[in-house]
C-alpha cells in the first residue's frame, strides 16, 4: 500500500466520522438553531476530507474524478446559502421576526457597557 | 486498492440517515428541513463514495447533480416554509 492510499484511507474515515458526528448532533440537539449548526458543519469538513480522498484515489476516468471533486466543492461552497436561508426562516417561524429581540439588545448593551466605561 | 473501503464508507454514511429520519418524523417542520438538508449532503457523499469505490466515472455526474439539486431543493423549501398554507 502506497503512502497516497494510506492518506486517502485516513481522510476518508475522518470524513465519515465527522459526518456521522454531525448526524448525531442534529439528532441530539433540541433547538432548531443548534441543529442547524451541526447540519452546517456536515457541509464543511466531511466534503473536504472525502473530496481530497476521492481526488487521491480517483473515480475511474479523469472526468469522473473532476466531477466527484466538483460535487464536493458544490457542497462546500453553495450549502452556506441554504443554511443562511434556513436560519432566517427558522427565526421567522420561532420568534415571528428576523430582527433582534429586546432581550438580545439588552444583552448587547450590558456586554458593551464596561468597554465603553473604560 | 481502496475500492471496498469506499463501499463500506458509503454504507456507514447511509447509517447517518437514521438520526436524520428520526428528527424529520418526530420534530417540527423546520427541524425536519434541517434533517432534509443533512440527508442531501449525506446522499451526495454516499454517491461520491460509490463512484470512487466502484471506479465508475459514469456514476460521478449523479453525485454532482444530487449536490446541486439538494441546494436548489433546500432553497425552494425554506422559501415556502414560513408562508401560510
Amino acid at each position: 500500500m502506497t503512502a497516497g492510499q494510506e492518506a486517502a484511507q485516513v481522510l476518508l474515515w475522518a470524513g465519515v466520522g465527522a459526518a456521522l458526528l454531525c448526524c448525531l448532533g442534529v439528532w441530539w440537539m433540541r433547538s432548531v438553531f443548534d441543529r442547524l449548526h451541526y447540519a452546517a458543519a456536515a457541509t464543511t469538513l466531511p466534503p473536504v476530507l472525502i473530496g481530497i480522498s476521492a481526488l487521491i484515489s480517483g473515480a475511474g476516468a479523469t472526468s469522473g474524478t473532476v466531477e466527484v471533486v466538483t460535487a464536493a466543492g458544490v457542497l462546500l461552497l453553495v450549502n452556506p446559502l441554504v443554511t443562511h436561508a434556513m436560519g432566517r426562516t427558522a427565526r421567522q417561524l420561532v420568534f415571528d421576526d428576523v430582527g433582534p429581540r429586546p432581550e438580545d439588545l439588552a444583552d448587547t448593551d450590558a456586554g458593551t457597557a464596561p468597554e465603553q466605561a473604560s | 486498492m481502496n475500492g471496498p473501503l469506499y463501499l463500506i464508507a458509503a454504507v456507514a454514511l447511509l447509517g447517518g440517515w437514521l438520526p436524520a429520519v428520526a428528527v424529520g418524523l418526530r420534530s417540527r417542520p423546520v427541524d425536519g428541513m434541517v434533517a432534509v438538508q443533512l440527508t442531501g449532503v449525506l446522499t451526495t457523499l454516499v454517491l461520491i463514495c460509490l463512484a470512487v469505490g466502484l471506479q465508475q466515472s459514469s456514476f460521478a455526474p449523479v453525485a454532482l447533480v444530487t449536490a446541486v439539486a439538494a441546494v436548489v431543493g433546500g432553497l425552494v423549501w425554506v422559501r415556502f416554509l414560513d408562508r401560510e398554507p
